[in-house]
């Protein structure tokens, strides 16, 4: 079980294609943002505690908690599956709750099972679920009835109690039944009941659903199905076990966090409140589930983003938000690069050509009408991110990117002229972008060309739009500005000094790897973990006290952010060289397997290890371009044993790709310091 | 991108369909040389034709009946348009978006041609996208971003159209300062100021272009200056 570093505990029990996810707490409550089922323990065993969630050891998202007093305790596992009768857009979800006593002797245990359309905060109330206010349940037989229609069923040992605030119609606080679970056991021993939940009311006999929300079934499937979406992604081995389960829990987050819409998939923000699609979180998460391995998922959001193109080129998801043209163009690449897929390069060229002609229209439109910053993307008022109204440098950085992208795309789709066009055209963006800079003269790089803003795009510069290389001295001023401001964390803060961001400060990091300042991107991580809930998902936002208000975790942009960042410290093919190893974590070495790893260069197995106290050797099969391993902090490399293999400056080795791997010797460092 | 014509009526065919004869001709029996074999016509007795003539009637129909028929006209004008007109600026005053893109969409089926009833839908659909529907609760009109570019790309296509088929300066200009609001929303200026400057070149009385296109000119050149 992983520490709970959020005031509530909260965890996400969803599927791809479903179109709501179930909530699990705060407390020992689950919910479809309809109705809710709360257990209390009523034996009179005194002070109880409720344990915060957790998924199981391999990161199944099956759910886990406790509740107990001096008498009893009781486990819940809750697990969430397809079930043929509701369809695909829904679920089953079925909780098995567990009682033994632990006191002395034998006594009564009891346990009420409440229903309610009221849950308690944080919560959020689903898009297509209706107000609470004036909804009626009721019992029929062991099913509850929602205005009606099927919300949930209780075992067949619960006892129903009448609803006897049905007969006041409405009450204020949502509708409220109770059943009552009641077991007398001797110390040691047991009881279980069950209970389920479809993610929609349903008309289906409540017979028919209590058969399909078996919890043998229910858990059985859900385990199943995980563990085949886990099994067909990149596998990530450390000897951190934290980072391990967080790149688990982080694809977990990413897969779930799909629907279906227009016989595609499109990736969303959250499974609660931002069940929406935005080409700036979307972006990020074809970035990881390319990275992931899920290369199938990768694609078809990118291709979902096509439906964001207006005939201009241009394409947006929300209004005023002009690096979704950028983005979009990104992350088609990204979703044709890991591994090179040519026919789908092909295919998405199109968009992306005409995503670039929008940029290059606005470019010639800022220089024709001689505004005070031409050559540039015109004003944005995002209303969200930089919360101002100016010519922002992310979205200059993104279309930057863009450009880069579309010729990526066409040199993969054979298009070599196009590609050649693209180049030439990313060049001149970047000479305008440079000379921007230089005319502002700021001490990093500002939030927009006028000056004033929130960091965001622009903490995007160095990577991943890299429209400026990782040794510019801006890059470095500005992480140290924005983790200084952050205050003694290795995350950056958003608005007030209280709110620490959870996947903003990830670009830095990535920077810092590039920029061979392993140490902040090893901060950052660890930081953010430490932010994290018990099962290892992000809110966006978090107040230092660990609050974060209704933006409820596992937010998947974050979890973007920590597979590309855990992915790019063992294997970066972020420039032309496949570097190994960024992460610079001498521990690493101990062990580390990359498995089925997607790249520019093809998909590969890395491994790093430790063959001997003074020798390190990276595999990581054949490439075709050159390779260069990190020596990890702390250590300094006195020899390269790989023929053609050569020590740089005792920080890096250097090799060809097609020997394989790359091994050499090392001596440790007086201080850590080389 | 443009839906100009899409919404033209069939064109009527080029007259009945060309006479065949019932009967061909035997084909002419080969002179001098004998061939292998001279195929006659086939006769069949008249039981045979009927039955095949019989044969063929129910193949007809089976075909028409599978057929689809045409879509049956449900905007037909059983309200008086005055009165769908009427309906459709109560929604609105309402704020009932759904129930004025429905009066708006059973108007434009009236008239396709019509130019204001184009502006009308267009705008009905922009206003889908952009307010709430009633569902006893606030909540936005469209389920995601997806859904609410799509309807904002229809109606974007439709004032295009709508341009394109103006027959006067008037709706002309109204479908091009609906296509700039819409796109002055959207957070483009560099597209709202085009179709700005468009309206004002072409027509010199409408002070709303002007002032929209000094109001964005001002805010490209300093973004930061206030609303």
């Amino acid at each position: 079980m992983f520490r709970e570093s959020y005031v509530h505990s909260i965890a996400a029990l969803g599927y791809p294609g479903a179109r709501r996810a179930f909530q699990v707490g705060p407390g020992a409550v689950v919910s479809n943002g309809e109705v809710a089922l709360a257990w209390d323990l009523g034996s009179g065993g005194g002070a109880v505690t409720v344990s915060p969630v957790y998924f199981e050891r391999d990161g199944v998202p099956v759910a886990h908690w406790t509740v107990a007093d001096s008498l009893h305790l009781v486990t819940f596992e809750a697990a969430a599956a397809p079930a043929r009768a509701l369809g695909d857009t829904a679920l089953m979800l079925s909780v098995r709750v567990e009682v033994t006593r632990r006191a002395p002797g034998s006594g009564p245990c009891e346990i009420l099972a409440r229903l309610s359309t009221r849950q308690p905060d944080p919560h959020h109330l689903p898009w297509d679920a209706p107000a609470p206010a004036g909804r009626r349940l009721a019992w029929s037989g062991r099913a509850v009835l929602l205005d009606g229609l099927v919300a949930a069923g209780v075992d067949g040992a619960a006892a129903p109690e009448p609803g006897a605030q049905e007969a006041s119609g409405a009450p204020p606080h949502g509708a409220l039944l109770t059943a009552r679970c009641v077991a007398r056991l001797a110390t040691g021993e047991r009881r279980a009941w069950t209970f389920w939940m479809p993610l929609y009311r349903s008309g289906l006999p409540p017979q028919s659903l209590a058969g399909a929300a078996a919890h043998a079934r229910v858990a059985g499937d859900s385990r199943r199905l995980w563990r085949g979406w886990l099994g067909r992604a990149t596998r990530l081995e450390t000897p951190d076990t934290l980072a391990n389960a967080a790149w688990r829990a982080a694809l977990v987050t990413l897969i779930q966090c799909h629907e279906r819409d227009g016989g595609r998939w499109v990736p969303i923000g959250n499974p609660f409140q931002y069940r929406d699609v935005w080409l700036r979180d979307g972006a990020r998460v074809v970035r990881a589930l390319a990275v992931g391995g899920l290369a199938e998922l990768a694609l078809d959001d990118a291709r979902t983003f096509t439906r964001f193109q207006l005939p201009s080129g241009a394409l947006l998801s929300q209004r005023g938000q002009l690096d979704g043209t950028g983005q979009a163009l990104w992350a088609m690449d990204q979703a044709t690069a890991l591994p090179p897929a040519p026919d789908a390069a092909r295919e998405l060229l199109r968009f992306a050509v005409s995503g670039r002609h929008w940029i290059e229209a606005q470019r010639t439109a800022t220089r024709e009408l001689k505004l005070p910053w031409a050559g540039l993307l015109p004003f944005g008022d995002p209303r969200d991110a930089e919360l101002v109204r100016a010519q922002l440098v992310g979205n200059d950085a993104w279309a930057i990117a863009g450009e880069a992208a579309v010729a990526s795309l066409a040199a993969r789709a054979g298009e070599q002229a196009l590609a050649r066009e693209a180049l030439a055209a990313h060049a001149d963006y970047r000479a305008a972008f440079l000379a921007a800079l230089a005319r502002i003269r700021h001490a990093d790089i500002p939030p927009s060309w006028q000056g004033p803003g929130r960091d965001w795009g622009n903490a995007a510069v160095g990577y991943p739009t890299r429209a400026l290389p990782a040794d510019d001295p801006r890059l470095a001023a500005l992480a140290r500005r924005m983790t200084a401001e952050a205050g003694g964390t290795g995350l950056v803060r958003y608005g007030p000094r209280d709110s620490l961001h959870t996947y903003l400060g990830a670009d830095l990091a990535q920077w810092a790897l590039l920029a061979g300042r392993p140490e902040i991107a090893r901060r950052w991580l660890g930081d953010l973990l430490s932010h994290s809930s018990s099962t290892l998902g992000q809110a966006e936002i978090v107040h230092r006290d660990g609050g974060f208000g209704a933006n409820m975790p596992p937010h998947s942009t974050a979890a973007a952010v920590i597979v590309d960042v855990l992915r790019n410290m063992v294997a970066s093919d972020t420039r032309d060289t496949l570097e190994l190893a960024l992460g610079g974590a001498a521990e690493w070495w101990n062990g580390t397997r990359l498995l089925g790893a997607p790249t520019r260069f093809g998909t590969l197995d890395v491994t790093l290890e430790r063959p001997a106290d003074d020798v390190l050797r990276a595999r990581f099969g054949t490439v075709r371009v050159p390779v260069r391993v990190r020596v990890p902090d702390g250590m300094r490399a006195t020899a390269a044993l790989t023929e053609g293999a050569r020590v740089v400056d005792g920080v890096w080795v250097e090799g060809a790709g097609e020997r394989g791997e790359i091994a050499f010797r090392v001596v440790p460092v007086a201080g850590g310091r080389r | 991108m443009t839906a100009r014509g899409s919404d033209r009526g069939r064109r009527a065919g080029r007259g009945g369909a060309q006479r065949r004869p019932t009967h061909a001709a035997p084909p002419p029996a080969a002179q001098g040389i004998p061939g292998p074999s001279v195929r006659r016509p086939m006769r069949f007795p008249p039981w045979a034709v009927l039955l095949a003539a019989v044969a063929l009637a129910l193949i007809a129909w089976a075909i028409l009946r599978l057929k689809p028929s045409p879509p049956r006209d449900v905007y037909a004008p059983v309200v008086p348009l005055a009165a769908m007109a009427d309906s459709q600026r109560a929604a609105l005053a309402a704020q009932d978006w759904r129930g004025a893109l429905d009066w708006a969409a059973r108007l434009r089926a009236t008239q396709p041609g019509n130019v204001s009833l184009m502006i009308g839908l267009a705008t009905a659909w922009h206003n889908v996208a952009w307010g709430g529907l009633g569902f006893g609760r606030a909540r936005s009109a469209c389920r995601n971003s997806l859904e609410r570019f799509g309807l904002e790309q229809r109606s974007l296509a439709l004032l295009d159209s709508a341009a394109a088929l103006a027959g006067t300066r008037e709706d002309w200009a109204r479908a091009m300062m609906w296509q700039a609001k819409t796109y002055e929303l959207e957070g483009f200026p560099i597209e709202a100021l085009a179709h700005y400057l468009t309206v004002a070149a072409r027509d010199s009385a409408s002070v709303e272009a002007r002032q929209r296109v000094r109001y964005i000119a001002a805010r490209l050149r300093d973004p930061l200056l206030p609303n």
